[in-house]
């Protein structure tokens, strides 16, 4: 759990990797992203086989789950992959952006390819 | 109303109370509402699952009828933990008179485990004693919430006019008497051999 606090610490962990919001205390393990409270909610509606989302200080974290967020190397990291390209008419949000903004920035730029939940058409 | 985290718990009971589907983000505390379905008023406690919160359940389950205990039928990874976490609720003194109510839910979701499946990786069927009944739900799309919430009126109704309980409660009434009883004789015999 030290080494999970130590990355979540790095300046670039302290805003929200989807909207930029300050302090974010959530990630998404599989990800390896720090969220606010409300892009883990936009994370977790689209199902735990796509996003799993877990709380820096309510959860429990397996070694595993800690050792794949340290892989990705925190969210300037995971977002020099993941919005390397981002669709025309989609704009990233700011931590005041509506639940629809954020939903659509988070489904069409983190998870293009899953179709279920590809709505950015 | 309870359940690991994502299941579904607050998007359930919106679903319910307002009949709609709000935007849930994680539940850090509990939401309480009173749900009226049939002229019936349930009184839901949706309490918050993140791992280090999960002690606070007990706080929120006392003098509860009824048990809701959500499942994310999609998520093969967890149904253990779920299981683990159920079954440590079942033996809590305050819950052993509480009907168990199973929504699968997230049916709609394309890797969903059955009900049936869900009965085998919950031990459902080792359950003695207890008043059970799972239901494949998807709160998304407002499917089966209801016939859950038919099963919970009737259960409870029918427990509560069921003879045999109040037979069992006169018993134990019973064998509480007898000890008072031997208590008092003991005190009398005491008093005349001292």
């Amino acid at each position: 759990m030290r080494k999970l606090k130590d990355l979540m610490h790095n300046s670039d962990n302290r805003t929200c990797a989807d909207c930029g919001a300050p302090d974010p205390k959530w990630a998404s393990a599989n990800i390896g992203v720090f969220l606010c409270l409300k892009c883990c909610g936009v994370h977790r509606s689209l199902g735990t086989h796509i996003s799993k989302v877990l709380s820096v200080t309510l959860d429990d974290w397996s070694d595993e789950e800690i050792e794949s967020m340290i892989e990705v190397g925190g969210n300037s990291s995971a977002n020099s992959v993941y919005e390397a390209f981002i669709p025309d008419g989609i704009t990233k949000p700011g931590a005041d952006s509506s639940h629809e903004q954020r939903s659509k920035f988070i489904r069409c730029v983190n998870f293009p390819g899953e179709q279920h939940v590809n709505t950015c058409i | 109303m309870v359940g690991l985290d994502a299941a579904g718990k607050t998007t359930i009971l919106y679903k319910l109370k307002l009949g709609k589907v709000v935007t849930a983000i994680p539940t850090v505390g509990f939401n309480v509402e009173t749900v009226e379905y049939r002229n019936i008023n349930f009184t839901v406690w949706d309490a918050g699952s993140q791992d280090k919160i999960r002690p606070l359940w007990k706080h929120c389950y006392q003098n509860s009828q009824g048990l809701i205990f959500v499942v994310d039928s999609n998520d093969r990874d967890r149904v253990v933990e779920a299981r683990d976490e159920l079954h440590k609720l079942l033996s809590e003194d305050e819950l052993r008179d509480a009907v168990l109510l199973i929504f699968a839910n997230k049916q709609d979701l394309p890797n969903a485990m059955s009900a049936a499946e869900i009965t085998d990786k919950l031990d459902l069927h080792s359950l003695r004693q207890r008043h059970w009944h799972i239901q494949s739900t998807s709160a998304t799309y407002g499917e089966g919430l209801y016939e859950g919430l038919d099963w919970l009126s009737n259960t409870v109704a029918n427990k509560k006019s069921n003879p045999i309980k109040y037979k069992q409660h006169e018993t134990q009434l019973g064998n509480t008497n007898n000890n008072i009883s031997l208590v008092y004789i003991l005190a009398w015999m005491w008093e005349l051999v001292r």
